[in-house]
């Protein structure tokens, strides 16, 4: 079984990117805010503080702007929003995705 | 305020949140820079908040198993090499073809100490001290330092025999000196 296991943890690394970008196409989040909505609504990611990293590349990228806002419970948070270039990155990857999802279902389905 | 900061320093949620966090810092070294320091930030600030809810430290507890492991957290980041994205911006490997270079001129201490020791003892002297330096700082382990010490003390080992050797020699040879003038005015004598 063990040797399997890394499957998931694959697909994980190439899509989660983009999933974190989708979290944030409704508005600005903060990063615990994104972690617990990726992990505890959707499963995505098994240690929330794996995200950190993942959001930094995504601000070197230039897909993400970060900007602190004062919280109405609390010290200060930094926020994560959108750029236009991540807006892009996001429709490229739906554009993709969904022929690359359907093509392996039809695989798998016309292989069982 | 610093008598303040001492007594909060001691609460269990202070003491568990820093020392996560200095776990993670360690796991984090050799990453990506700016990764690194933005992740230790929000990272801080989580359980910073964390300590301010509860100092005893149960919600710091309820915060690092949220978090994950240090070790997951520094699976996920970039190396340092990769992480600036500019071809220029890579001093680790060049600190490595530094580390290569001293081990290749340590070797060649030792083959030229039987040609030439002076020469030997000088590239020797300055590997040694490199090895020791880099022995601390290298990225890629110990295995080429350590042997660029090795060498480097042989070679200086080998060149301090030789010296004390040549001494030692140059001392008898005086010494046969001062018996054959003693012995020509043993014979002049009478």
């Amino acid at each position: 079984m063990d040797e399997f296991s890394g499957v998931l943890v694959q697909l994980r690394k190439g899509a989660l990117q983009y999933c974190v970008l989708a979290c944030l196409r409704p508005g600005a989040s903060y990063g615990r805010q994104l972690a617990q909505q990726l992990s505890e609504e959707h499963g995505l990611l098994e240690s929330q503080g794996t995200l950190y990293p993942l959001l930094s590349r995504l601000r070197k990228q230039g897909w993400v702007s970060t900007a602190w806002q004062e919280s109405a419970s609390g010290p200060p948070r930094r926020y994560y929003e959108l750029t236009e270039l991540g807006h892009r990155a996001l429709e490229a990857f739906e554009q993709d995705w969904t022929p690359f999802r359907d093509d392996v279902d039809a695989v798998l389905n016309a292989t069982r | 305020m610093s008598t303040e900061k001492s007594k909060m320093s001691e609460t269990p949620g202070q003491q568990l949140a820093e020392a996560y966090l200095r776990d993670l810092e360690r796991a984090l070294s050799g990453t990506d820079p700016r990764e690194r320091e933005e992740t230790l930030a929000e990272i801080e600030d989580q359980l910073r908040d964390a300590e301010a809810v509860d100092p005893q430290g149960a919600e710091v507890r309820r915060v690092i198993d949220r978090l994950g492991s240090v070790e997951a957290i520094a699976a996920v980041a970039s190396p340092d090499e990769h992480g600036t994205g500019t071809p220029a911006a890579v001093p680790g490997r060049q600190k490595d073809w530094f580390v290569i270079g001293t081990t290749i001129l340590s070797g060649v201490a030792l083959v030229t100490t039987f040609l030439f020791f002076p020469v030997a003892a000088v590239i020797a002297l300055v590997t040694f001290v490199l090895g020791i330096v880099q022995l601390f700082t290298s990225r890629m382990g110990k295995v080429l330092p350590v042997l660029s010490i090795v060498f480097s003390a042989i070679v200086l080992v080998l060149v301090a025999l030789a010296i004390i050797g040549l001494l030692a020699w140059q001392e008898t040879d005086s010494s046969y000196e001062i018996i054959e003038d003693d012995a020509g005015e043993v014979e002049e004598g009478p």
